[in-house]
C-alpha cells in the first residue's frame, strides 16, 4: 500500500512538469503582446523592445521553456507577476487555501445532500420521491451557478442581512458562494447515487441482508451503499477537481481572490508567469485528488485494496 | 382445508399461498394456490423446473420478495400457529435469520463483497441475541470452524475464498443462530459435484445437531433422494404431487413426475436414450386453461383442457393433480 501511494506521489513530477510544458507552448501561441498590455497603447517602440528583452521574449521558444522549467523545478523560483510585480509563490500561497475551502465547502454540501437525495430516490424507484429527487437534480444541473449566486446575494444579504455579499474574512463569507456553486455537484451525486445504488438495491447480498434480520436502513446504508460508493467517489473526485479549476465565476461574483480568478486575470493579461505557476498548481492539486479518490476506493473495497497491495497491477478479474 | 388428518398444528403450514410478479403491465402468476406442511426436524423437497415458483415460496415465507414488482396475493404461512403474513415488519425481523433462515443458491453474490465473512456472520448473530461484540465474535469463530473453515480467516473478504467456502459461509450465516427452519434454495445448483456432497453433509450433520426442519429447493433428484422425507413437485406454480419420498420415487403418479424420472440416465437400466418431457414450461403469464401441464402431458384428454383440477389423494399422504390417474398408472404399469 505505501508502495502503491509512494509510486503515485513521484508519478505527479512527469505529470506536473508535461503541464508545464503544454501551458507554456499555449502561452507561447497565444495572440497579444504581453509588453504592450503592461506598457500601454502610449509606449513608444524603444519602451516596447526593451520591455520585449527584460521579459526575454525575444530569446527562441526552446531557451524559454528550459529557462522557466529550470527556475521553477530546479530552483523552485516562481518568479513574480509581469504586470504587479508581486511574487507569484506569496500570491498563490495567500491564494490557494481559500479556493481549496470553498471547493472543500462546496464538496461536503454537494455530497452531503446529494447522497441522501440519491439513496432516497433509488429506494423509492419510480415513486414520488424518486420523481421530486431526479426533478431537484434537474434543477440542480440547469441553474446557472451566477444567477443563483445573485439571489442569494439580493435575499440572505439584501433583503435579510444575514450574510456579508462579498469579500473575505470568516467562514461566513464562505456560506453563500459555497451555496450558489455546489447546485451542480448536488445534481451530479444524486444521479450518480440513484443509479448505482438501483444497481445494488437488486443484488443477491441485498437480500441475504434481509433474510438476516437486518432493519431496513442498515440494509440499505450498511449493505448497500457501502457497495454503491465507488462510482459516487469517482463522480465526487473529478467534481472537486472541476471545482478547483472552476470556481472562477463564484470568485468573481463574490470577490473572492482565489485560484480562479489569479489565473484567469492572468490569462486576460497575458501574464505568462502567472498562468503557467497557476495551472501546474492547480494539476498537483487535480492529482492529489485523483490520488484520494484512488485511495478511497481502497478503503471502500476490500477487492480493490488488494490490487493495490500486489504492486497496483490490474488483473484481469475472473468471472 | 378440507383435511382433517392433522389434529395438532403442524411446525410449518403452507395455505392456498399465491404470488404474483407484476412487469411491463404484465401479471406473473409464479404461485397460484400452494399448501404445504412440514414437521420439526423434517426435510421437504421441493422439486420443479427453473421458474416454477420454487423460490418464490421460499422467499414469501421470509417476506422478502422484491417490494416493487412482487405481490402476495392470498394465503397464509404459519409457523407453529402464527401467520407468518399477519406480523409487523419488526416482529418479521425477529424471525428473518433467528427462527427462519435461507441459505441461497449463488453463493457467488450471495455474500456482501466489502464485509469480512466473520463480520457477516457476527451479525446475524449480534441481531437476534444478547451479549457483548466478543461474544457475537466468538460465536461466528465456532461457525467457521463448524462449517470447516479455520477460525483465523473470520477477517478475510468474500473474494478471498472460493465458491465451496463462500456457501460454507453462507450456510454458517443461516445456521448462526439455530434456526428452528432452513430454507435451502438450491444450496448446491452452482457447486460441482464433489463439493455438492460435502456441502449436503455439512447441512445433514448441522441439521441432526439442532433438529432443524429443512426446506429444500432443488430440481436434482439425486438429492432428493439423499436427503428429503417428503416430495412435493411443482409445476407452474402449482403443486402437482405431493406425497412421501417413497411413494413419489416408487409410484410416481403424476405423468410430470414421470416425466421427470424419465429424464434422468439410469445407472442400472439399459436403455440409450434419455426421455426428456416434450415442449417448454408455460409462459407464467399465460397459463393454459384446466391442468396446467396439459399441452405437454400425453395422456391430456378433452376434460383436462378446462375446469380446476384438484389435488386428489392416491394413497395415504399422496397426492396428485390428475384427472386420469387411473389410464396413466395402467400404461405406466
Amino acid at each position: 500500500m505505501a508502495r502503491y501511494v509512494l509510486k503515485r506521489l513521484l508519478w505527479m513530477i512527469p505529470i506536473a512538469l508535461g503541464v508545464a510544458v503544454l501551458v507554456f507552448t499555449l502561452m507561447c501561441f497565444c495572440p497579444g503582446d504581453p509588453a504592450e498590455i503592461i506598457l500601454g497603447s502610449t509606449a513608444t517602440q524603444e519602451n516596447l523592445a526593451a520591455k520585449r528583452e527584460e521579459l526575454g521574449l525575444n530569446d527562441p521558444y526552446i531557451i524559454r521553456l528550459g529557462t522557466f522549467l529550470s527556475d521553477t523545478f530546479i530552483h523552485f523560483d516562481l518568479g513574480e507577476s509581469w504586470i504587479t510585480g508581486a511574487s507569484v509563490k506569496e500570491a498563490i500561497a495567500e491564494r490557494l487555501p481559500r479556493t481549496l475551502l470553498l471547493s472543500i465547502i462546496q464538496l461536503i454540501i454537494s455530497f452531503g445532500i446529494g447522497i441522501p437525495l440519491g439513496v432516497m430516490a433509488a429506494v423509492n424507484q419510480n415513486k414520488w420521491q424518486d420523481n421530486l429527487c431526479m426533478a431537484l437534480a434537474l434543477i440542480g444541473i440547469s441553474i446557472p451557478n451566477f444567477w443563483l449566486a445573485l439571489l442569494l446575494v439580493i435575499l440572505f444579504s439584501v433583503k435579510l442581512n444575514l450574510l456579508p455579499a462579498m469579500g473575505i474574512g470568516g467562514i461566513e463569507y464562505y456560506i453563500l458562494p459555497a451555496l450558489a456553486g455546489c447546485t451542480n455537484g448536488i445534481a451530479a451525486g444524486a444521479r450518480q447515487t440513484r443509479s448505482s445504488m438501483l444497481d445494488v438495491i437488486r443484488s443477491d447480498y441485498i437480500t441475504t441482508a434481509r433474510a438476516k434480520g437486518v432493519p431496513e436502513w442498515q440494509v440499505i446504508v450498511k449493505h448497500g451503499l457501502k457497495n454503491g460508493l465507488i462510482p459516487i467517489i469517482t463522480v465526487m473526485g473529478t467534481h472537486f477537481g472541476k471545482m478547483l479549476g472552476g470556481t472562477m465565476v463564484i470568485e468573481t461574483i463574490f470577490a473572492i481572490p482565489g485560484m480562479g480568478q489569479y489565473i484567469i486575470n492572468g490569462v486576460n493579461n497575458r501574464d505568462y508567469q502567472v498562468v503557467q505557476v497557476g495551472s501546474i498548481f492547480l494539476a498537483i492539486a487535480f492529482s492529489f485528488c485523483m490520488l484520494a479518490v484512488d485511495l478511497l476506493y481502497a478503503a471502500v473495497d476490500p477487492r480493490i485494496r488488494a490490487r493495490y497491495a500486489k504492486g497496483g497491477k490490474r488483473r484481469a478479474k475472473k468471472a | 382445508m378440507s383435511e382433517q388428518k392433522m389434529e395438532t398444528e403442524p411446525f410449518l403450514q403452507i395455505e392456498d399461498l399465491a404470488v404474483e410478479y407484476y412487469s411491463d403491465g404484465k401479471v406473473i402468476s409464479a404461485v397460484n394456490g400452494v399448501s404445504l406442511r412440514l414437521e420439526k426436524g423434517k426435510t421437504l423437497g421441493l422439486v420443479g423446473e427453473t421458474g416454477a415458483g420454487k423460490t418464490t415460496i421460499a422467499k414469501s415465507i421470509l417476506r422478502i420478495l422484491p417490494d416493487v414488482g412482487a405481490k402476495i396475493t392470498g394465503g397464509e404461512v404459519k409457523l407453529e400457529g402464527k401467520d407468518l403474513f399477519k406480523l409487523s415488519e419488526v416482529e418479521m425481523r425477529k424471525i428473518r435469520g433467528n427462527n427462519i433462515s435461507m441459505i441461497f443458491q449463488d453463493p457467488m453474490t450471495a455474500l456482501n463483497p466489502v464485509q469480512t465473512v466473520g463480520d457477516q456472520i457476527a451479525e446475524v448473530v449480534r441481531l437476534h441475541s444478547k451479549g457483548e461484540k466478543h461474544d457475537f465474535v466468538k460465536r461466528a469463530e465456532e461457525m467457521l470452524e463448524m462449517v470447516g473453515i479455520p477460525a483465523e480467516r473470520y477477517h478475510e473478504y468474500p473474494h478471498q475464498f472460493s465458491g465451496g467456502m463462500k456457501q460454507r459461509v453462507v450456510i454458517a450465516i443461516a445456521l448462526a443462530c439455530n434456526p428452528d427452519l432452513l430454507l435451502a434454495d438450491e444450496p448446491t445448483t452452482a457447486l460441482d459435484v464433489t463439493i455438492q456432497a460435502q456441502v449436503l453433509d455439512l447441512i445433514a450433520d448441522l441439521r441432526k445437531k439442532y433438529n432443524t426442519a429443512m426446506l429444500l429447493i432443488t430440481h436434482d433428484m439425486g438429492v432428493v433422494a439423499q436427503t428429503c422425507d417428503d416430495v412435493a413437485v411443482i409445476y407452474a406454480g402449482k403443486i402437482i404431487e405431493y406425497g412421501s419420498k417413497e411413494q413419489i420415487f416408487d409410484h410416481p403418479a403424476h405423468p410430470y413426475t414421470i416425466g421427470l424420472f424419465g429424464a434422468i440416465p439410469s445407472m442400472s437400466g439399459d436403455e440409450e436414450w434419455l426421455h426428456p418431457i416434450d415442449g417448454l414450461p408455460p409462459e407464467p403469464f399465460n397459463l393454459p386453461k384446466g391442468c396446467t401441464f396439459h399441452p405437454r402431458c400425453p395422456y391430456a384428454t378433452e376434460a383436462c383442457r378446462g375446469g380446476t383440477i384438484d389435488m386428489r389423494r392416491t394413497a395415504d399422504g399422496h397426492q396428485c393433480r390428475c384427472i386420469n390417474i387411473d389410464t396413466v398408472k395402467k400404461q405406466e404399469g
